[in-house]
Parts: C-alpha cells; sequence; structure tokens
C-alpha cells in the first residue's frame, strides 16, 4: 500500500538524542513476568488493551444469545396433535432444554442475557474504556490518564461486576429483560437469588463506568499538551468528553436505584411493589434517569469515532468543528431530560408532553452532526479504506436509526409503535448501526497504532460490506415486523409474521459470517501482518506523531502543538512522504484562511 | 407463489378506476399514502384515531425520505467526485459556513415542532376516552386478559386460532379469549393488573396503554364499520348464530397482544377484540352475564373466565401449574414430604384441598412444580368454586369420577 511508510523518520527529534525506549508491548522477561506485569500495569495502554479484549469477549457472548434469539424465531411455538394422536409443541427451537415444560423461559433468559451484556458489558464500556483508554491521553499528548491507578481498578471492578452478572446466568438465568422492571423483577423467582446477583453485577458494573468518566474528565481538563487549546483538541476527544460526563453524574442514580431494588427484594422494603405501597412507575422513572443518559454514553463514543475516521480519510477538516464539539455537549446536556418518553404510554399526558418537547430537542444537534459529516466530504480526497467504508455505513444506518426516532418521539404514532419490534429496530440502528459500526471504523483505523500490524484491507473490506448487508436485512424487516404488530420480547407469534422473522433469521447468520471474517482477519493481521508505519493513514492528530505500537512513555518528547488536528490543507503529515500527501497551493499573503 | 407478507400490498390495488379519480396521489385508495400504510401495517387502520395516527407517520415518514435522501446523496455523490488519485493535489475549500449551519438548524427544528404539536393534539384524541364510551373493565394477569362488562357479563369463549385469515390455525398453545364490542360506538377500556405490569396493545387501532397492579389506566376506541364478509360460526352444539333478524352476524376480529414484557408466557398473552352489529352485541351481553346450564358447564365456563386455563391443562399436558385432567380420585405428593391418597382426594377432603390451594397455593406445592402462582382470595365466589370442583369431579376430566346421578351409586342390599 502506498499509504504505509515504514521508514524511520527521525525529523521530529525523536530519536535524536539515541535515546530509545521500547514499544508497550515488548514482553518484560518470561511468560509469568510478562503476565504479572500486565496485570499489575498502570499504563493506560495495556489498560485499553485488556479492555479491548474483555469487551470483545463480551460482544461475543452477547451476540450468541442474539443468534440464539433469532434461531427460536424462525417458527412460532404451536401446539399440534400427530397422527397417533399424541399432542405435542412445535417450533421451539429449544424443545430438549425442559423447564417444567414451557420453554419460553430458555427464550426469556436468552433476550435477557443478549440486553444485559450488550448493554452493561460490552457497549458502555467498549469504545471510551478500550479505544478512549488508549487514545485520549495520546491525543492529548499526555503520558498517561491522570489517575493511572484508578485506571486499573477500574477494569478490576469492571471484571468482577462481569464474572457477578455471568455466575447468575450460570446459576440458572434472568429472565426479567435487561431493564427489571418491577414488580417482576421483585416478585418473579422467588427464593432464588439470580436477579439479585444480576443486579449486584450492573451495580458492580456502573462504579468501573464511574472510575473510567472521572479520570477522562480530569485528564482532558488537566493534562493538556502545552499549546492545546480546546478547540485544538480532536473531536474524539470533545465528543468522549461529554460522555465521559454522562457517565459520572448519571450512574449513580442506577446505583441507588438498583440498591433500592435489592433492598425491596431482600428486606421487603416497600418502594417499588405496590403489594407492599411501593410504585412500579417509580422504577421505570428512576430506571430511565439512568439508562437514557446511558444511551448516549453508548452513542457519543460512536460519534467521537467518525469525527476522526471521516477527516482522516477525507483528508478534509471537519465541517463546522466548533458546531460539532458544542452539538457533542448539547446532546450530553439534553439526554438528562429525556428519560420520560420510555413512558408514553405509562404515565400522564402532560408529562408525555413535556417528555416528548425535550426528545425533539435532541433530535436538533443529532441532525447538525449528520449534516456536518456529510458536507465534510464536499471537496475532500476521499480513499475507501476499512474505516472510510465503515464510516460511510455509519451514516447511511445512523440515519436510519435517528430519523426512525422521529415518529417514535411523536406521540400520537408512538402509542402504535411503543414496546414493539419497531423499537427494537431503531435502537438496534442506534447501538449497533451507529455504536457498533462506528467501533468496527476505529477498531480498523487505529489497529496499526494499537498492534503495530497491518491487516487485510481487501478482506476487512469483504467483511465491512457483508455486516452491512447482514445488519440491513436482520433489522429493516422489524421496523415492519413492529408496525404489522409484533410486541418485542415473544417468544412466538402469530402466522402472518413468520416471513419477516425468517428474513431477519436468515441475516442474523449473514452478520455472524461478516464478524467471523474480520476476527480472521485480526488474528492474521497479529500473526503475520506486515509491519505498520507510524502513521498509516496520514492523521494529523497526536497519537500519530509516535511510534506504532506507541512506546511506554507515548512520546519520545512531550509534544508542543503547533497545528489543529484537521489541518490537511497546509501541514504534511508527520511520518509521510508529501508526494503521498500533496497540499493545496498556499493561501496568498494577508488571507487569514477559513 | 406471492409472499404472504405482500398480500396487503396487493389488497391495496383499487377496485375501479385509476389513482386519480379516487381524490388525489396520495390520498386515495390504491394511492401512494393507501398503498405505503398497507404495506407498512398490514391493513389501513381500524378507527378514526388510527387512520389520523397512521396519516401523521406518513408525513413523517415523506420528511424523513427526503432528508434520507438529500443526506445520503450528497455522500454518494462526494464519495465519488471527490474519491482520491494517485497524485491528485485536492483543492481547498471552507470549512465552516454559518448561514448553512443555521439553515441545517434552523429548518429541522420548525419541522420538529410541527411534529410535536401534532403528535400531542393527536395523542390527547387517542389517550383521553370519551365521557359517554361503554366502559369494560379489562383484567391482566400472568398470562391472560379478562374482560367484565358492565352488567356483569364476562367473556368465555376462546379460540385456539393464530391468524385471523385461516380458521384452520387453531393450534396455539393457549387459549385466546374473544371480547365482544359493539360497531361504530366508543369503547372505553379500564386497564387494571392482577399481578405484574401488562400492556394492552390493539395494533388495528394504532393504540395501546399499561396496565397495573396499583392504578387504574384505560384505552380507547371507537370500532369502525364492520369490514369483511365474515360471519360469526356456529356455536359449540353446531346450531347456527344468527341475529334477531335471522341473518347470519357479520363480524371484525382485531389482535390483541400484551406488550409489556410479563414472564414466561408473555408472548401467549393475546385476546381477539370481536367489532359486532350494535343490535347483536346487546342480546350477547345480556346472554353472556350469566354462565348457564348444569354446575358442571358453569365450572367449565369458569375455568376460562376465571383465567385457570392460563396455567393449567385439562388434557393431561404439563404446564405451569399441574394438569386438571385426573386430579380428582387420584394420589399427589407433595414438596414437603406429605401427600394425600386417592381416598383423600375426593368428597370433602378434595374441595378443602383445592380450596387451600386457591386461597393459599404455596401452603401445599406439588412435586415437580414451582411456588408461583397467586392467591384468589377474594377473586372467586363459593357459586364459582362450586361450580369448579364439580366440573374437576365429572368424567369430563377424571377417570374416577364422583357419583353424577343415583344410579352410579350401587344399591344396598335389602335387608
Amino acid at each position: 500500500m502506498t499509504t504505509i511508510d515504514t521508514r524511520d523518520i527521525g525529523g521530529h527529534g525523536g530519536h535524536a538524542d539515541g535515546h530509545h525506549e521500547g514499544s508497550y508491548l515488548q514482553p518484560k522477561g518470561g511468560l509469568i513476568a510478562t503476565v504479572w506485569d500486565w496485570m499489575t500495569t498502570i499504563d493506560h495502554k495495556k489498560i485499553g488493551v485488556m479492555y479491548l479484549f474483555a469487551t470483545l469477549f463480551m460482544f461475543f457472548l452477547g451476540g450468541m444469545a442474539a443468534l440464539a434469539v433469532r434461531l427460536e424465531l424462525w417458527a412460532p411455538v404451536r401446539q399440534i396433535t400427530d397422527a397417533a394422536g399424541a399432542v405435542k409443541v412445535t417450533g421451539q427451537a429449544f424443545a430438549w432444554y425442559d423447564s417444567f415444560g414451557q420453554n419460553n423461559d430458555l427464550y426469556n433468559r436468552f433476550f435477557t442475557l443478549h440486553g444485559a451484556i450488550m448493554v452493561f458489558m460490552f457497549i458502555i464500556p467498549s469504545i471510551p474504556a478500550a479505544l478512549g483508554n488508549f487514545l485520549l491521553p495520546l491525543m492529548v499528548g499526555a503520558k498517561d490518564v491522570a489517575f493511572p491507578r484508578l485506571n486499573l481498578l477500574s477494569w478490576y471492578v469492571y471484571v468482577t461486576g462481569s464474572i457477578f452478572a455471568v455466575a447468575a446466568i450460570i446459576a440458572g438465568g434472568v429472565d426479567t429483560g435487561w431493564t427489571f422492571y418491577t414488580p417482576y423483577s421483585t416478585t418473579s423467582d422467588a427464593g432464588h437469588w439470580r436477579v439479585v446477583f444480576m443486579v449486584l453485577g450492573v451495580f458492580i458494573l456502573g462504579f468501573s463506568s464511574i472510575l473510567t468518566g472521572l479520570n477522562f474528565v480530569v485528564t482532558v481538563h488537566k493534562l493538556r499538551a502545552p499549546g492545546m487549546g480546546w478547540f485544538d483538541m480532536p473531536l474524539f476527544v470533545w465528543a468522549i468528553y461529554s460522555s465521559a460526563v454522562i457517565q459520572v453524574l448519571a450512574t449513580p442514580v442506577l446505583a441507588i436505584t438498583l440498591v433500592l431494588l435489592m433492598f425491596e427484594r431482600i428486606f421487603n422494603v416497600g418502594v417499588f411493589d405496590p403489594r407492599m405501597g411501593g410504585d412500579p412507575v417509580l422504577f421505570q422513572h428512576f430506571f430511565w434517569f439512568y439508562s437514557h443518559p446511558a444511551v448516549y454514553i453508548m452513542i457519543l463514543p460512536g460519534m467521537a469515532i467518525i469525527n476522526e475516521t471521516i477527516a482522516v480519510h477525507a483528508r478534509k477538516k471537519i465541517f463546522g468543528y466548533r458546531a460539532v464539539a458544542f452539538s457533542s455537549l448539547s446532546i450530553a446536556a439534553i439526554s438528562f431530560l429525556v428519560w420520560g418518553h420510555h413512558m408514553f404510554t405509562s404515565q400522564g399526558e402532560i408529562a408525555s408532553a413535556i417528555f416528548s418537547a425535550l426528545t425533539f430537542l435532541v433530535a436538533i444537534p443529532t441532525a447538525v452532526k449528520m449534516f456536518n459529516w456529510t458536507t465534510t466530504l464536499y471537496k475532500g480526497s476521499i480513499r475507501f479504506t476499512t474505516p472510510m467504508l465503515y464510516s460511510l455505513a455509519f451514516l447511511f444506518l445512523f440515519a436510519i436509526g435517528g430519523l426512525t426516532g422521529l415518529p417514535l418521539g411523536t406521540l400520537a404514532t408512538d402509542l402504535h409503535l411503543h414496546d414493539s419490534y419497531f423499537v427494537v429496530a431503531h435502537f438496534h440502528y442506534v447501538m449497533m448501526g451507529g455504536t457498533v459500526i462506528a467501533y468496527l471504523a476505529g477498531l480498523h483505523h487505529w489497529w496499526p497504532k494499537i498492534f503495530g500490524k497491518m491487516y487485510s484491507t481487501f478482506w476487512a473490506n469483504v467483511g465491512c460490506i457483508i455486516v452491512f448487508i447482514g445488519f440491513n436485512v436482520t433489522f429493516f424487516t422489524q421496523f415492519i415486523l413492529g408496525t404489522r404488530g409484533m410486541p418485542r420480547r415473544y417468544a412466538s407469534y402469530i402466522d402472518d409474521l413468520q416471513f419477516l422473522h425468517q428474513i431477519s433469521t436468515v441475516g442474523s447468520w449473514l452478520l455472524l459470517l461478516g464478524f467471523l471474517v474480520h476476527l480472521f482477519v485480526f488474528v492474521h493481521s497479529l500473526i503475520a501482518g506486515p509491519k505498520a508505519g507510524a502513521n498509516p493513514w496520514g492523521g494529523l492528530s497526536l497519537e500519530w506523531e509516535t511510534d506504532s505500537p506507541p512506546i511506554e512513555h507515548n512520546f519520545h518528547h512531550e509534544p508542543i502543538v503547533k497545528h489543529g488536528p484537521y489541518d490537511y490543507d497546509d501541514v504534511v503529515p508527520p511520518h509521510c512522504d508529501p508526494k503521498d500527501y500533496p497540499l493545496p497551493a498556499p493561501l496568498p499573503e494577508g488571507h487569514k484562511g477559513h | 407463489m406471492t409472499p404472504d407478507f405482500m398480500t396487503p400490498l396487493l389488497a391495496s390495488a383499487p377496485a375501479d378506476g385509476g389513482l386519480l379519480s379516487r381524490g388525489g396521489l396520495f390520498l386515495a385508495e390504491g394511492g401512494l399514502m393507501d398503498t405505503w400504510t398497507r404495506f407498512n401495517f398490514g391493513g389501513i387502520g381500524a378507527s378514526k384515531f388510527a387512520r389520523d395516527a397512521d396519516h401523521l407517520f406518513f408525513w413523517i415518514y415523506l420528511i424523513s425520505a427526503f432528508f434520507f435522501v438529500l443526506l445520503m446523496g450528497m455522500t454518494a455523490w462526494f464519495s465519488f467526485k471527490y474519491r482520491w488519485k494517485p497524485g491528485k493535489v485536492p483543492e481547498r475549500s471552507a470549512s465552516h459556513n454559518t448561514y448553512l449551519e443555521l439553515a441545517w438548524s434552523v429548518i429541522p427544528t420548525m419541522l420538529l415542532v410541527w411534529m410535536f404539536f401534532k403528535g400531542f393534539w393527536g395523542y390527547v384524541d387517542g389517550v383521553i376516552s370519551p365521557a359517554q364510551g361503554l366502559t369494560i373493565d379489562v383484567i391482566g394477569k400472568q398470562w391472560s386478559w379478562n374482560a367484565v362488562y358492565p352488567n356483569g357479563a364476562v367473556s368465555s369463549e376462546s379460540t385456539r386460532a393464530r391468524s385471523l385469515n385461516n380458521p384452520g390455525s387453531e393450534n396455539g398453545v393457549q387459549d385466546t379469549p374473544i371480547f365482544y364490542v359493539p360497531e361504530a360506538t366508543p369503547v372505553t377500556l379500564r386497564l387494571s393488573s392482577e399481578d405484574v405490569i401488562h400492556s394492552f396493545w390493539v395494533p388495528d387501532m394504532r393504540t395501546k396503554f399499561d396496565a397495573f397492579p396499583n392504578r387504574y389506566t384505560s384505552v380507547w376506541f371507537e370500532g369502525e364499520r364492520i369490514t369483511g364478509d365474515k360471519t360469526l360460526p356456529p356455536d359449540k352444539k353446531g346450531n347456527p348464530t344468527l341475529g334477531k333478524d335471522g341473518k347470519p352476524v357479520p363480524y371484525t376480529d382485531h389482535w390483541v397482544f400484551c406488550a409489556e414484557y410479563c414472564g414466561s408466557n408473555h408472548s401467549e398473552m393475546m385476546a381477539i377484540i370481536r367489532v359486532v352489529p350494535r343490535e347483536y352485541f346487546k342480546h350477547w351481553m345480556e346472554d353472556a352475564a350469566t354462565p348457564k346450564g348444569t354446575l358442571v358447564e358453569r365450572g367449565q365456563a369458569y375455568y376460562k373466565i376465571k383465567g385457570c386455563n392460563a396455567c393449567h391443562s385439562i388434557d393431561g399436558t404439563k404446564a405451569i401449574g399441574p394438569t386438571w385432567k385426573n386430579l380428582y380420585g387420584y394420589e399427589v405428593n407433595f414438596t414437603d414430604g406429605t401427600g394425600m391418597t386417592a381416598a383423600e382426594r375426593t368428597g370433602a377432603t378434595f374441595a378443602e384441598y383445592f380450596k387451600t390451594s386457591v386461597f393459599n397455593p404455596g401452603a401445599k406445592i406439588v412435586q415437580g412444580y414451582p411456588n408461583q402462582m397467586q392467591s384468589y382470595l377474594g377473586r372467586l365466589s363459593d357459586e364459582e368454586m362450586r361450580c369448579l370442583i364439580a366440573y374437576m369431579s365429572s368424567p369430563l376430566l377424571t377417570d374416577r369420577p364422583a357419583p353424577q346421578s343415583v344410579d352410579d351409586v350401587p344399591e344396598n342390599e335389602k335387608k
């Protein structure tokens, strides 16, 4: 590839003093010493990599549960009498699993597993804790995050919380859905502790999220390199910063809610259970007061990645930098005020009206971002690398995800769509089409930086196209299923809906295929990939100044920021050949530029 | 063969005339909106609110489609035109433009304000029921719906059909109750729940609301004129169901689904709303107020009315609770190590066992089953219990029935 530059350029003074530092990936002695080094590391890069593998493993678990859900929905559950006169139940993919003769329980556990793992153990920590941890200090030119030990603690807290939650699953499964709505979550499964363990797991995970968020906020405020003002930060940092603020402010509410839930469950304190004088709608308010902002904890990091990948691979400054930066902050602020739109069918009309109006407010900064990203492509120099393909896929899928939010925010149309497959399709277009696709864009974009190896762009692009097609086949059908009357969390359905369900299930297999292609591409790259240059894409933000993989202390010298992160028109990217990245003619004297 | 998901589309072909003869490309039958609605929703809305909501949805859809095409068109065009070529020197271009950015903030904002108000006004129509509507109590429990009419009538009719268009699809795993409502009359369903949160969704009416254990909520609709040519099937004894005028009775069915996850059989918690002519409805409601017939026949009706059928089968299949087949007159073991002999499971000891199990379900748990049943204390009268016990001890449900007539009891030898 012409864009890879493997030469060792000392132009930035990196090696001029003859001081050589090893890559952070370099083993520290034998196997045990190396493992011990990783387990006790306070290097943000290693913690980021550990988060990367931990969250990808959770993505695998949650994905398996999703495949099981789609498999069950291949056929509706029916009771037929065969020729011999025996009554039997058909359409249960997991009929071999006998739980009191009612196998919907297993389906209910699968979708709970899928939702809880994907939300609490994958999407929320994925981008901030994996890529954010690795990149944020590099991008602001720091040696590490502000509190490296807290950072390591957050990883252990994350693992502990995940083990608790997974233990609850192995102990027999939880079937409350990831929302834990009362009174079902407090009255079902009486005498057992599964829900308590699961909730405890999520409670612990919340602390990991708070610690990470806190670390990022302080790092951005205090550790920026000399010369880097707030508006010289890459937009990735702005969006990660915004979501970190939500993590710090909203997660405690979830913790309080879950503590109340445990008190009710263990000590019979009536908070949510009407039989003890509580109110189940109160739980919904508490739960969504966290979980709606959490949706933005999930999507803002996705937007963060797209800000970088589009800029670098189109070689353009993001159009309207300040508007994009402020739209991240305003999305973070408004996200705290819209939780009631999860309760349009359970609260009074006035509350619904207020929450509907506030919900539309959040559409405005989101629309602004979409227009800014699209306009950034104008007069660019667009290379169809894997990160760029994924960014274009993101624009397509996120546009659908965002626009289908409109009939859900509109009260009159939401009465029909609420809790239907339309909602399922909508949030998968946002969470998966948005965040997961952006995560893949980011992973392919920074893979050479993280591991110092390139991957096969051809096969990665093939994987991207399969994922894109599989995603649409799986989830676009679900919009129509929803409007035609398919409720959420159903193990069975009426005859008329079977064809659409089968299309959706086939789509889930395509998605599996696409992800397997990526898995092979990544494994191949780690084993046999060519060495990546320090700056294979010609990026201008600080992480591209250092080596690939970065040295342990990130930079050979403290970087001093002299140009913006997107000044592609005026600066030849570090470690790059000017022939590969020709600059437009310089502006005439006295012209102030844009 | 046409895939069945396309049939709603084919049904939209106008019977006569072109698109324009029916009042325009958008709004006409067979026009763009009509076709879109039939494809998306599988049919035209069955109430005025439903059609208004679909109309609003259609405009939101058009606006969304416009912006989607605009954004994706720009993306595709720029990606093609400004693709990288070796040696090509990029042009400089502006990196922000205040007027442009204001335009794409303000124009969407204005559209969103319009959407909000249209949605709010429609919602008010949709959730606030008219004071003069016929009020029917609908009670949700895990996992069935029950309806109680103003005169105390309850609906005991049910079906296992899983397609409204195919009477041969009667193979659902659980009975689905049928609720009769009058044609062209505002009907308010007063919702409540006996256990957890449920949600009453009528997709054809495009409305739903949650049912709570601690408060009343409501869903209302005005059942439209009956469409289609279906008429009521004959009753269980094979007699044709006729109106007062002696003609078959037309009806239209609408699915009801529970839309709030409520546990194991959430996906079986369905019902059917059957719109019938007002005259027939009046007659039906009077008739349904009291189950008629023998104790056993009434017990059979209460088995469904009281929702026992949600957890207890009558054919021996294992459901959430023990089957009622051969419960009477057969021995049983409980989880606490105790049990009852076959003789104890007859007469007064059986009746006492049944009463305890209904009012205090946790007292004795049959081996192999979870302790999951809610107490029916205050929800089952003595009369209803008597009917249920008669049903359970009848030959319909047990191979060792209680004597049904004097002939079943042998005469003692004369002394």
